[in-house]
Formats: C-alpha cells, sequence, structure tokens
C-alpha cells in the first residue's frame, strides 16, 4: 500500500485532498498542518509521495522540498500543491526538486492524474 | 575751482615778471646807467612803483576774486611802464621794449581783447612820444621808431594770441581726452552703476566748469523723469524727486531725442522754475542731452550754469552730448549686468528648490554643482565640490555593484545617446538604502561633451510601495484560492454518487464554511476600497462598547479553546457616539487578530477605562509580538509583517488597516506597543463628543450619567452612604404632535428637577429619566421617594398622552449587585435607531 504525507494549514483544504485520495485508491494517509510536522513525518514514515502547501506557518514548501531531496536517504516524490501560480513559482517548485506541480484550485481530476502518474498507477 | 587755481598761479608769474622788471628799470635809472630827463618826476614814480610792486606781490589781491579785475592791472601796468619811458626819453628811452609787458600778460591771461587793446594802446603812446620829442630828434628816426614799436606791439599781440589760443585749444582738447578717457576707463572696471554715473556728471561738470548738473533717469511706466543724480546747491532736496512727461527742459529733450543749449532759460517757455524755487538755485543756461540704448530713450543728462555764469557753447553741448553717451553705454552696461545676475539668480533658485537632485558635473566628471537634494543624497559637503564623481557619489547598480565600471556617464559619449534613464542605488551613511531614477543628459559643444547633467529622483518609496501592491495581489489572490478550491473541491467531491450521507451532509457544511470565508474577504476588499477612496460611512449612534466587546469575545471563545479571554469591564452601559457595525469590525479584527497571533494560547485581555469625556481601550495579546521595525508601519495598507513565503497567518494584510481608517472617522486614536515574544497591545481612544447637557430637557445626558454615577455609587458603597437611584420612564401617545410631545418631556424634566439638589443626578436619554440622589439618612431618602412617586402620579393623571413607568432602588436596602442588574437591564431598553 502507497502512503502518502499530505501537508497543508488550512484543514478544509487538507481533508479535501485526504477524501479525494480515499475515494480513488487504497492509500496509507498521514496529514501535517505545519512544516516541521512533516519534515518528521517524512523522515520517520518515509512515505512514497508528499503533497505540499507552499505557505506554510513555518517553513515554507521550498525548503521542505530542499530539505527532502538533499537527504540521499529519502526517495519522497514531491507534489506541490500551492495557489501560487506564477512561473517563477513553477520554476523555483521545480529547480528545489520538485517533481509535479498543481496550482489551486483544482480539479479532482488533476489532483488524481497528477497522484496515480507519481505513482506510476 | 582748478581753473581758479590755475589763474592764481598764472597771476603770480606775471606779478614776479613785473616786479622784475620795474625793479630793473629803477635800479638802472637810480644809478644813472639809463639817463632821467624829470629827476623830479622820477622821484614820484619810485614811490608810486614801490607801492604797486609791494602791493601786487605781498598783498596778491588776485586771491580774491571780487576785488580782482585783471584789465585794470593791465591798464595799470602800461599807463607805469609809459611813464617810465616817457621820464627817459620817450622814443629814444632804452626802456620802451617793457611797453611790451601789458601785451604779454594779458596774452598769458588769454584775455585776447585786452592783449589787442594793450597794444593799440602801445602805438598811440609811442606815437604820442614821438610827436613831443620831435624837437630833440631827426622826425625821420622819430616816425620810422614809432613805426618799429607800434608794429612790433601789434605783430606781437597777434603772434601771442595766435599761439596762446591754440595752447590753450590743446590744452582744454587734452583735458577733455583725459577726462573721457578716465570715465571709459571707470565705466570699464567698475560695475557700480551708481559710482559711475556720479563721475561721469562730476566730471562733465568740471570740464564745462559749470555749478551743477543731473542726471535724469526715465520711468518706463509713467514717462516720468527721476532726478537720479544731482549736483549743485541743495542737491539733496532734488533726489528722487519726478518731472513730468514732457516738462522742463529735459522733459523736452527726451521727448524730442536731441540735445539742446539753453543759454536764458528764463525766456525759454520749456523752462520748469519750479526747482530753483527748491533750492534756491538761479539757472541762467542749460545744457540737456539725452541717454539712449538702441534708439531708447531712458533719461538725460543736464548741465546748467547760474545766472552769474557765462553761457554755453555748441563745443560744450558736443562735451556733453559725449557724456550723455558714456553714460548710457554704463547704464546698458549695467542693466545687462543686472539681467544677467538676476538671470543667474534665478537659475540658481531654480536648481536649489527643483524637487529632484541635480548634479553638474564636468567633462571630467569633477563635480561642480549640487542642488541640495542631491547633497542630501549623496551626503555631499561643500569640500567636495570640484572632487571627482567616483570619490564622492558611489553609485552602485541595483545588484549593489559599483556602477563607476560601467559608468552610465560613457554612454552618452560612446553611444552618442541625447539623455540616458537608469537606476542605481545608493548606501547614504547610518541611512536605509536608497533606489534612485536617474536621468542624465549632457551640454554638448562641437560633438565634445562640457556637462554632464545628472537629474535624480528617489523612487526607493514608490518601489517599495510596488511591491508592496503586487504582494498584496498575491496574498489576496492566494486567500481567495483557498476558499474556492475548497468549495470547488467538495463539491466536486459531492458530485460523484458513492458519498454517504453523512459526509455529504459534512462536505456541505465545509463548503458553506468557506462561502462565508470568501463572503468576508470580498467584504474587506470593498471595505478597503471604499476605505481608499474615503467612502466609508459612519453612523453615529449612541453605541454601548461595552455591550460590543462582550459580542465579540463571546464569538471568539466559540472559536478557539486555548486563549483566555479577561475582560475588565465597568458594570454600566459604555456609552459613545458610534457606529454599531464599524464598532463591532473594529474589536472583530483586533481580537482575531490577538488570537492569531498567539497561536500558543494565553490571555487576550480587553480593559476599558471611562473617562467621562474620552474612553480608552486596551486590547492585548500574549503572542509573539511585533518586532520594533515593523511597528511603524502596521497600519499601512497591504502591510504584512511576514511578507516571506512562510505564510503565518491568514488573512489579507488589511484587517489593522480598516481598523485605523474605523478609530478615525470616529475621530479616535489608535496606538500599539509591542515586545517580541510577549505580547502586543492595541490602546483605542474614543471621544464621547455628545453634548453634555440634553439640548431639549436641560439635563444632563444619558452617556455620561454612567460614568458620573459609577464613580458616585462606587464611593457610596465604600462609605456605605445611602443613595436612591430611580429610572423614570415615559412614553408619549402617537397622538402627540412633535411640539405637544417636547412640551411634556420638559415638564417632566422640571418637575423632576424640583427634587434635586447640587450633589444629586438627574439624566436624561431617549424615552428615559434617570435620578440619582444621596443623603446620609436612609429614612430622608425613603420619604423623598415617596413624595417624588406621589408627585409622578399626580402628573401623569394630568397630563394626558404621557404614560410613566417608574422603578426606585435604594441602597443599602437594596443590594450593590441588584442595582447594577437594574441599571443595565433598565438601559437596554433604549432605542438604539434614534441618531443623534
Amino acid at each position: 500500500m502507497k502512503r502518502i504525507l499530505v501537508v497543508d494549514d488550512e484543514p478544509n483544504v487538507r481533508n479535501l485532498v485526504v477524501e479525494t485520495l480515499n475515494y480513488i485508491g487504497n492509500y496509507e494517509i498521514m496529514e501535517a498542518s505545519t512544516g516541521k510536522e512533516a519534515l518528521d513525518i517524512v523522515k520517520n514514515e518515509k512515505p512514497d509521495l508528499i503533497i505540499l502547501d507552499i505557505m506554510l506557518p513555518d517553513i515554507d514548501g521550498y525548503t521542505i522540498c530542499e530539505q527532502i531531496k538533499e537527504n540521499p536517504s529519502l526517495d519522497t516524490l514531491i507534489l506541490i500543491l500551492s495557489a501560487r501560480n506564477s512561473d517563477i513559482d513553477k520554476k523555483v517548485g521545480y529547480g528545489m526538486g520538485a517533481d509535479d506541480y498543481l496550482t489551486k484550485p483544482f480539479t479532482l481530476k488533476e489532483l488524481i492524474e497528477k497522484v496515480q502518474n507519481l505513482l506510476g498507477e | 575751482m582748478k581753473s581758479f587755481e590755475e589763474n592764481i598761479k598764472r597771476e603770480k608769474f606775471i606779478s614776479f615778471l613785473r616786479t622784475i622788471f620795474l625793479l630793473t628799470s629803477l635800479i638802472l635809472i637810480k644809478f644813472d646807467l639809463i639817463p632821467t630827463y624829470h629827476p623830479n618826476l622820477f622821484n614820484i614814480l619810485l614811490i608810486i612803483y614801490s607801492a604797486y610792486i609791494l602791493f601786487t606781490t605781498f598783498l596778491p589781491v588776485y586771491t580774491y576774486p571780487f576785488l580782482y579785475k585783471h584789465q585794470i592791472f593791465s591798464a595799470i601796468d602800461t599807463i607805469l611802464i609809459a611813464s617810465l619811458v616817457y621820464i627817459t626819453g620817450g622814443v629814444v628811452s632804452n626802456l620802451y621794449l617793457f611797453l611790451l609787458f601789458p601785451i604779454i600778460s594779458a596774452t598769458l591771461r588769454y584775455d585776447f581783447k585786452t592783449s589787442f587793446l594793450c597794444s593799440i594802446l602801445v602805438t598811440l603812446i609811442f606815437l604820442y612820444f614821438g610827436i613831443i620829442y620831435k624837437e630833440q630828434e631827426i622826425l625821420s628816426s622819430t616816425i620810422l621808431r614809432v613805426i618799429e614799436l607800434g608794429g612790433l606791439s601789434i605783430l606781437l599781440s597777434i603772434f601771442l594770441n595766435y599761439v596762446a589760443k591754440e595752447t590753450l585749444k590743446l590744452q582744454l582738447k587734452i583735458k577733455e581726452t583725459e577726462t573721457f578717457h578716465k570715465i571709459n576707463q571707470i565705466i570699464n572696471s567698475s560695475l557700480d552703476l551708481d559710482y559711475v554715473l556720479s563721475a561721469i556728471l562730476d566730471s562733465s561738470i568740471n570740464l564745462l566748469g559749470a555749478d551743477g548738473g543731473t542726471i535724469f533717469l526715465k520711468d518706463k511706466e509713467t514717462g516720468e523723469l527721476i532726478f537720479e543724480k544731482v549736483r549743485g546747491e541743495k542737491e539733496e532736496k532734488l533726489i528722487g524727486k519726478r518731472l513730468k512727461k514732457g516738462e522742463g527742459i529735459a522733459g523736452w529733450v527726451v521727448e524730442n531725442g536731441e540735445g539742446i543749449v539753453v543759454n536764458q532759460v528764463l525766456k525759454d517757455h520749456r523752462f520748469s522754475p519750479h526747482f530753483d524755487e527748491i533750492t534756491g538755485f538761479k539757472t541762467g543756461s542749460v545744457i540737456c542731452a539725452p541717454l539712449k540704448i538702441d534708439n531708447e530713450i531712458i533719461g538725460a543728462l543736464e548741465i546748467v550754469n547760474s545766472v552769474y555764469k557765462k553761457p554755453f557753447t555748441s563745443h560744450d553741448l558736443y562735451l556733453v552730448t559725449n557724456f550723455a553717451n558714456e553714460a548710457s553705454i554704463a547704464l546698458n552696461k549695467a542693466i545687462l549686468y543686472n539681467i544677467v545676475n538676476t538671470e543667474k539668480e534665478r537659475m540658481q533658485r531654480i536648481i536649489e528648490n527643483i524637487a529632484d537632485g541635480l548634479i553638474i558635473l564636468d567633462d571630467k566628471k569633477n563635480i561642480k554643482i549640487v542642488n541640495p537634494i542631491a547633497q542630501d543624497l549623496f551626503s555631499i559637503t561643500p569640500d567636495d565640490i570640484n572632487k571627482n564623481c567616483k570619490d564622492i557619489l558611489k553609485c552602485k547598480d541595483l545588484k549593489g555593484n559599483i556602477l563607476c565600471i560601467d559608468c552610465p556617464l560613457d554612454k552618452l559619449s560612446t553611444q552618442n545617446l541625447p539623455y540616458f534613464q537608469y537606476e542605481m542605488k545608493i548606501f547614504p551613511q547610518n541611512r536605509k538604502e536608497r533606489i534612485l531614477g536617474c536621468n542624465l543628459s549632457a551640454l554638448w559643444e562641437n560633438s565634445k561633451i562640457l556637462d554632464y547633467i545628472l537629474a535624480v529622483r528617489d523612487v526607493s518609496v514608490s518601489k517599495e510601495l510596488e511591491k508592496l501592491k503586487s504582494e498584496f495581489v498575491a496574498n489576496v489572490s492566494h486567500e481567495l484560492k483557498t476558499p474556492l478550491t475548497a468549495i470547488k473541491g467538495y463539491s466536486e467531491l459531492l458530485l460523484t454518487s458513492s458519498i454517504n450521507e453523512e459526509k455529504a451532509k459534512n462536505f456541505i457544511k465545509i463548503i458553506n464554511q468557506e462561502a462565508d470565508r470568501l463572503t468576508k474577504l470580498i467584504n474587506d476588499l470593498l471595505d478597503i476600497s471604499k476605505l481608499e477612496a474615503g467612502r466609508i460611512e459612519i453612523r453615529k449612534e449612541v453605541v454601548d462598547i461595552r455591550k460590543i466587546i462582550r459580542n465579540r469575545v463571546s464569538f471568539f471563545k466559540g472559536q478557539t479553546n486555548i486563549h483566555t479571554f479577561i475582560l475588565s469591564l465597568p458594570d454600566f452601559p459604555v456609552l459613545i457616539p458610534g457606529d454599531q457595525d464599524r464598532l463591532t469590525q473594529v474589536f472583530h479584527n483586533l481580537i482575531d487578530n490577538a488570537v492569531k497571533y498567539s497561536p500558543k494560547g494565553g490571555e487576550i485581555s480587553i480593559n476599558i477605562q471611562d473617562k467621562v469625556k474620552m474612553i480608552i481601550v486596551d486590547v492585548s495579546d500574549q503572542g509573539e509580538g511585533i518586532s520594533p521595525e515593523y511597528l511603524p508601519y502596521i497600519f499601512d495598507r497591504f502591510y504584512r509583517a511576514d511578507s516571506s513565503l512562510t505564510k503565518k497567518k491568514s488573512g489579507t494584510g488589511l484587517g489593522l488597516s480598516i481598523v485605523k481608517s474605523i478609530v478615525d472617522a470616529h475621530k479616535g486614536k489608535i496606538n500599539v506597543t509591542s515586545k517580541v515574544g510577549e505580547g502586543t497591545t492595541f490602546t483605542l481612544e474614543f471621544p464621547r463628543d455628545f453634548p453634555v447637557v440634553d439640548p431639549l430637557t436641560k439635563t444632563l445626558f444619558l452617556p455620561f450619567f454612567f460614568p458620573l454615577v459609577w464613580q458616585f455609587i462606587n464611593k457610596a458603597r465604600e462609605r456605605e452612604n445611602p443613595f436612591l437611584i430611580g429610572c423614570i420612564k415615559y412614553e408619549l401617545d402617537d397622538s402627540l404632535n412633535i411640539r405637544e410631545k417636547d412640551v411634556g418631556k420638559q415638564k417632566l424634566a422640571q418637575l423632576l428637577r424640583g427634587f434635586i439638589r447640587v450633589t444629586d443626578m438627574l439624566a436624561h436619554g431617549i424615552g428615559y429619566f434617570y435620578i440619582f440622589i444621596m443623603d446620609t439618612d436612609p429614612l430622608k431618602l425613603q420619604i423623598f421617594q415617596q413624595r417624588l412617586l406621589q408627585s409622578l402620579i399626580a402628573f401623569s393623571k394630568l397630563e394626558t398622552g404621557i404614560n410613566l413607568d417608574t422603578q426606585f432602588l435604594q441602597f443599602p436596602k437594596n443590594s450593590f449587585s441588584e442595582i447594577i442588574n437594574f441599571l443595565n437591564s433598565s438601559f437596554y431598553g433604549l432605542p438604539q435607531e434614534e441618531t443623534l
């Protein structure tokens, strides 16, 4: 069973992602609302995929991205989920090692496609 | 004066010659070297001669102009020398040549008439001598002698006259030349117009030997002539006086543009005697010439002689015209100089007052001119002028690299640009970096740059604002997208059929919540746009700020369980004039902030101090605090202390800006104090700008009653002083018209006023009277209450259409908390919608 970490400080958005994932498949889902929580979970649980918001209360999403990719013991895939939709934001995201980028608001189809794509399903 | 001194010198010389001649002759005769034909006459002559020599040598009469007439002396000389010749033999005398002396002396005086007369006289004398001595001498030789001497004297007179005349002309010419040379020198070397004009006037008077003169300048607007410079008797009386357009000889000259000589002014109709009356001078003759610049007449030079002096000649007019030309040149020069100077000063002032910084550099990039704004921006001191810009300006590009490597100044010449615009950064000492918008151009001459002109404008603020605005847009779009994401996502989930009912309900709840959030956000944005346009509407009602705060606190209590709310509010309504909804927004935003910025929980305390004329509200949290550098900006629109990617708190960054605008619209003040890690306190001040006295009933206006009564009853409770408090609620029937209602209210107020004393209070609200009475004796209060009640019953029976509902409480008969409750509950019946 693939393990996915959903990071967003907005409980409603986070819950939406979780509900969607639950709806499409059988995943083990973890949740975090701050950057620190997210990093702890990534280190300890080593999820397959992290769906990551950029604007978090403590550490920003790009930094989390960078830290995950710098750690050779981790091979977590990263899907950035952000309201920031400028090209620069996307470039920075990819530059920091993100595997894919999805902007808010998103359709469920987009989210499902990107998740399945990343997980090779 | 000078000419008189010259006369004296000449007379001394003539006097000396005369003495030599006469003494030599007398000595020669005395020692029989020349035969004397009339010894007795000689002795008489000896005495006369000695006296005459003594008189002219030791008592020089020529130093007294009023005594001295040189023609008389020429005559005496002629007679004396003729008598000398007579006693020594007349035509055969050895002294006959001395007779030429008067001719010579007259010539030396440039008195050609006298000289000529003398020569005739001498010829006649010889002729006479020839006749009286003819018996002793041969006639032919006598005639010959007469012709010889007479002719000689005439020829000599003519020759000497010619020489003297030419000498005089030459001397005058030299003097004129010298004078004009001097004037030219003065004009060329001095820019002091006053001095130059004085010199020209003095020189022309001196050269002409005149008594006085004036330089007139024309008033361009009125055409009047102003006495600019005056020389002569009582000159100070004339300075600044004016000749009307065309008045006087000068007026005529200015109108006609040509110079004139008028030698008998009293006979000339143009002459204006008015100014002679002022000074007491008697003008005899006048020369006047116009002052011209490029054919425009700007004034006149006038030279005058008194009636006692000789008239002017046409040569004098020629001289005065020349002087006038010199004066015109000087004036023209001064006017041009003034124009240049004024323009220079104007340019200087323009440069100094330009709102942008301006720096002028020479072709070697040395700093030449800097205006105050540029001085301030680049911290340039006067010592830095003429230094190279590289050492002084320290320009950096926007990335902070030194700009001199790729100096924009060079771009003008290398790329042949008319101007060049760029931005740069400077780092002034002890100040924040500044971004400058630069506009560079140059002064060119023959494709070579003479000066660089660098205009700089501090664009830091607008750059910052631009940045804030784009951040604001990013924030807003992010904030809008979050609820949208939820709404869109959950509704999509709902559309998939396999959702159970319980989940669906939950999703709809979330959608509803997020829609609310979206609404609030949009309302905030609308508010801010209204605020930005200054279109916020504030209704002024009597609002209870305490109630608003309680309402918001109970709302937030439902939102958070990690925060404790500590309220320190008066027990009574705190009434201020204000807008219920807007004030609710203020406290909502402030408490919302307090909650957001203390994520670990803690106390949020709200405290009202009622200062009667003003109330102060503090809202404090124990949150993260705001660092001092951000404090001045927190009320700015678009400003968020956390503009980085870490979105610490949700929000548009508009909350505090809205708060401040609303407080401002209430004529209130808002201040913030904060310590990082300890918390933040917002302090609000609202004026209670109600009328203290109700204008209708002339009793205390209700909003002031509560704070005052609060003070009184607290004291009364401490000291256990009995008091009575009553609320008289009245209702006015709709059958009464406005006037009748007013009269009814006033009658009721009058009745109640009859029961109160200085220490008591009577307040009026809308539909209420409050009465507060203190007394040391509870029994008295009881009696008082009964009497008041009876009066009121009587009143309501008498006044139809006014219904009364009365309630009284007494302390300590009623408990303190009972009284508080009573006051609160009775107030809440106050109709809110009645505006002030």
